[in-house]
């Protein structure tokens, strides 16, 4: 039996071998893992907010401090910074009816994650954004392979 | 200035009878609108950190919600009102208001405008008692996830603080078919300015 974690908003966690990360309900959030295929780690991050501004404390609510925290604790575990691949998920936009202009961060969510992933040379190697529906990832650590489930009910995998 | 963890029993009593007013004069306006009895539960008012929200909440549970911003009087933001109706909820509820519900833009718009003029109450009432003026925006509408449909708002008070601060209510019909959630997410500005409006900071 695979055992299933549980990563809250804003929160990331690693594993090696046969276990299952999971995210809850992301709207204009993402769902980033990082993965290493060779030694089987991998890390899930439920991702708030684009970018950390000066002197914030570090949190993974921030892309850019997921992306860092991640790496370290997989290295930690004997992974290799250069095997690292990622894939995201999330960041739609939910309302239909908007009248809030900062409801729209979904998608500058995956702008940044993008770019930002691209200057730590880590490859995206499938992904599953933007729309309007929320969606749950479960990420299964033993293959690297992603569940996407829409609020919908259809799933599929990246 | 207050910040959210810093609140204690007081603060947390004042801001429960603030919103139970709300509440109440929300719960008036739904039960003119069905026609029906409603009754509320006590109110709550929970501080809890953002990643332990799927504590408090069925996260994954589909709902239809609204989503009204609320501002001072000086254009400040003081949080977001989040009406909640579980999807066989908003069904029955739309059932009582148009009978017909094979148009699901119609359902659709119907439970934004119930979710509109339970917010406009909460507003309306709070104001009332604090003598002052909050402005409320259109509302914003989704059919999802409960927390999809508010982390562009739980990601806006995370810029600030890690903590958030949760009034909660139930409304419910007598005969269980008609349940709302009734949440606010005040800012550390509401608060502050409420405490404030009430004499309890210099």
């Amino acid at each position: 039996m695979m055992h299933e974690y549980l990563v809250g908003i804003g929160e990331f966690r690693v594993a090696k071998g046969s276990a299952v990360l999971k995210t809850i309900g992301l709207g204009s959030c993402l769902g980033l893992a990082l993965y290493d295929p060779i030694e089987k780690i991998g890390g899930l991050a439920h991702v708030m907010l684009p970018k950390s501004h000066n002197g914030t404390i570090r949190s993974a609510k921030y892309a850019d401090h997921a992306v860092e925290m991640m790496l370290e604790a997989m290295e930690r575990m004997g992974s290799k910074r250069r095997n690292v691949v990622a894939k995201i998920a999330g960041g739609a936009q939910i309302f239909k009816h908007m009248t809030m202009d900062f409801l729209k961060i979904g998608e500058r969510n995956v702008e940044v994650v993008k770019s930002l992933l691209k200057e730590y040379n880590i490859r995206v190697i499938s992904e599953d954004v933007g729309g309007t529906l929320g969606r749950s990832v479960y990420f299964f650590v033993n293959n690297g392979k992603m569940r996407v489930k829409y609020s919908n009910g259809v799933e599929l995998w990246i | 200035m207050y910040r959210v963890e810093d609140l204690g029993e007081l603060e947390l009593d004042t801001l429960r009878e603030v919103g139970n007013i709300g509440v109440g004069n929300a719960a008036t306006s739904l039960s003119q609108m069905l026609g029906r009895v409603i009754e509320m539960s006590v109110p709550e008012v929970l501080v809890t950190k953002i990643n332990e929200l799927h504590g408090i909440v069925k996260t994954d549970e589909i709902v239809a919600g609204t989503v009204v911003g609320l501002s001072t009087i000086e254009n400040e933001q003081a949080g977001f009102l989040y009406i909640v109706f579980p999807s066989n909820s908003a069904q029955k509820m739309a059932e009582l208001l148009l009978g017909d519900c094979s148009d699901e833009e119609l359902v659709d718009s119907a439970i934004m405008e119930v979710g509109n003029i339970i917010s406009s109450s909460f507003c309306d009432a709070i104001a009332n008692m604090l003598d002052t003026i909050l402005v409320p925006t259109p509302p914003n509408y989704a059919k999802d996830y409960f927390v999809a449909v508010i982390d562009v708002i739980l990601s806006q008070i995370a810029e600030k603080s890690d903590y958030i601060i949760v009034f909660k209510t139930e409304l419910k019909d007598e005969e269980d078919a008609i349940e709302a959630l009734v949440m606010l997410f005040p800012t550390e500005k509401f608060f502050n300015y409420i405490f404030e409006l009430l004499g309890m900071v210099e």
